[in-house]
């Protein structure tokens, strides 16, 4: 009996033990679950954080930052493989003054950041005097001889390093650190390289810009010389003139003026190039502005015997954007359907509000667009070739301006067109790009 | 007496065709082709207007423009600011020297003259 009962007791502890065995082992799971769910969570709202800045600098600094603050450390930085140099170089740095930053070139394979950049390997070390595999570290910089760095990696491909050092309680690093460095770092190497590649994308466009910029000035200094000596002889200044002479002052006139018009316009896709959003965004009436840009084309049209017509409502559609960008718009369009007419030919223009967005429409009856060019005419310097043949002025740059503008306002233009009917260009604006900027 | 008028433009071609136009209608023309050439005759010799181009040696186009227009003794003098570049910072910045006015390379002869008229009789 005696022994029954002892044989209960100790199933029941055994039970308990078991249970609490069990517990803990929940406990644990929980533990590690919970642990990983919070830095899941960190590394997510680092990565949100970073990714929503353009500038790589900044990228970069948020991303340091916010390592130093959830790992409780002094010091981190970041080092991403230069293949021009031929090794790691400190890209940021928190903690670190900048003669170490600068002088900072480690080569693949040589120290700790060096030899994680060739393994791909994370790196945990407790204590670097006892790692065979490391010479120790010299200067008192660091309260312990812990060091905790991590790859990072886009596509199994190294691209860089980060680096914490001296937790702020100087504790050793610990697994857990590891782990939560690890996580971030896989956020962090993709946001970095995009913002690299952004910013590439950038300095090589606005070297581009900065050039045809440049160019665009030292044309129209010598052109403005030639211009005004051709107007002086050409009004007679100098003395009269022969018909001949002046025909042919004239064709040296128009040229200049072509050139001028030319000069203007590659500038202008510099600045779309450039990205540069419209400098000069504001509420404005658009159906007031295409009624403008109509009224001042119309007697062109006229002149050229083509029936002008516009189709405009009577109330004001306001929408958000650069007027005067805008109204080039429509003015390349409508100049385009002019000048690409048939004799006694038509103009249509209209304005209409479509919900959230405005649809503006130029129709013309010239010969049309064949479908395979519908792509090709938006190109730069693409002239259909009767056009280019000189038959009509232009230089082919009218409308990738025109799409160029639109791009940047959120719009888009569209284009219907029937051999030997017309075309008709429709741009779609939204009313305020505002809304799905925010 | 014939208004007089100061050319500072370091592009001589330009300056001679602009000369010989302002002449053929009755002004009086004198020039400079760099900034600092352009402040010392705009001192010295009073011109009644000033058509100033932007880059220019040695003193660009807009020091010129500020030192004259926030010294007593010539701010009533009317500047033309003349420049082959159309930027909208750049006409900003031209305003806020204090310029009369802002013609742009190529320019229309016509439109040159008509300012300089108003703002020749204003002055």
């Amino acid at each position: 009996m005696k022994d029954k009962l002892q044989e209960s007791i100790s199933a029941v502890a055994d039970n308990f033990e078991i249970k609490t065995m069990v517990d803990d082992m929940h406990r644990q799971n929980r533990d590690i679950l919970e642990r990983r769910l919070f830095e899941l969570a960190a590394a997510y709202h680092i990565g949100k954080e970073a990714s929503s800045v353009f500038d790589f600098e900044k990228c970069l600094r948020i991303l340091a930052n916010r390592i130093a603050d959830l790992l409780s450390v002094e010091i981190v930085s970041l080092m991403l493989l230069d293949t021009d140099k031929g090794g790691l170089v400190i890209k940021f740095a928190k903690g670190l003054n900048d003669e170490i930053i600068r002088e900072a070139k480690i080569k693949l394979g040589e120290g700790v950041a060096g030899w994680i950049a060739m393994t791909g390997e994370p790196l945990l070390i407790k204590d670097l005097d006892r790692d065979s595999r490391f010479s120790k570290r010299s200067n008192g910089r660091y309260y312990t001889n812990s060091l905790l760095s991590v790859p990072l990696k886009v596509r199994d491909r190294v691209i860089g390093v980060i680096n914490v050092n001296n937790k702020i309680t100087k504790e050793v690093f610990r697994e857990e650190d590891l782990d939560i460095l690890k996580t971030i770092a896989d956020f962090a190497a993709v946001i970095i390289e995009n913002a690299r590649l952004q910013e590439e994308a950038r300095s090589r466009d606005q070297l581009k810009s900065d050039f045809v910029s440049n160019v665009s000035h030292e044309l129209r200094t010598p052109l403005t010389a030639i211009k005004e000596a051709v107007g002086l002889l050409l009004e007679g200044m100098t003395g009269q003139i022969t018909q001949e002479q002046k025909r042919f002052l004239e064709v040296a006139k128009q040229n200049i003026e072509r050139l001028g018009r030319l000069i203007d316009e590659l500038l202008e896709l510099a600045k779309l190039d450039a990205k540069k959003a419209p400098a000069k965004r504001k509420l404005f009436d658009v159906a007031g502005m295409v009624k403008t840009v109509a009224s001042s084309l119309s007697p062109l049209a006229r002149e050229k015997g083509l029936l002008f017509t516009s189709i405009l409502p009577g109330v004001p559609i306001e929408i958000w954007g650069d007027p005067d960008k805008l109204t080039q718009v429509v003015t390349n369009l409508v100049d385009n359907a002019i000048k690409y007419n048939r004799p006694k030919g038509k103009v249509e223009v209209g304005v209409e509000e479509k919900g959230e967005m405005v649809e503006i429409t130029v129709i013309d009856t010239g010969m049309g667009i064949p479908r395979e060019d519908f792509e090709k005419i938006f190109d730069r310097f693409h002239r259909m070739a009767m056009h280019a043949r000189g038959e009509v002025p232009g230089t082919g740059l009218g409308l990738s301006i025109v799409k160029g503008i639109v791009d940047v306002h959120g719009g888009q233009v569209r284009l219907d067109s029937e051999i030997g009917k017309g075309s008709k260009f429709s741009v779609i604006l939204p009313r305020d790009i505002r809304k799905s900027e925010r | 007496m014939k208004k007089r008028i100061l050319i500072i433009d370091d592009e001589k071609d330009l300056v001679e065709t602009v000369t010989f136009r302002l002449e053929a209608n009755g002004y009086e023309v004198i020039s400079a082709h760099d900034g600092f050439v352009g402040l010392d005759k705009a001192r010295k010799e009073k011109p009644d207007l000033i058509i100033l181009d932007l880059m220019l040696p040695k003193i660009d186009g807009y020091k010129v423009c500020r030192m004259l227009k926030f010294d007593e003794k010539y701010k009533h003098i009317p500047i033309i600011m003349f420049t082959a570049r159309a930027q909208e910072s750049d006409k900003k910045m031209g305003e806020e020297t204090g310029a009369n006015a802002y013609v742009t390379k190529p320019f229309d002869p016509q439109a040159l003259l008509t300012k300089i008229k108003e703002l020749v009789k204003e002055a």
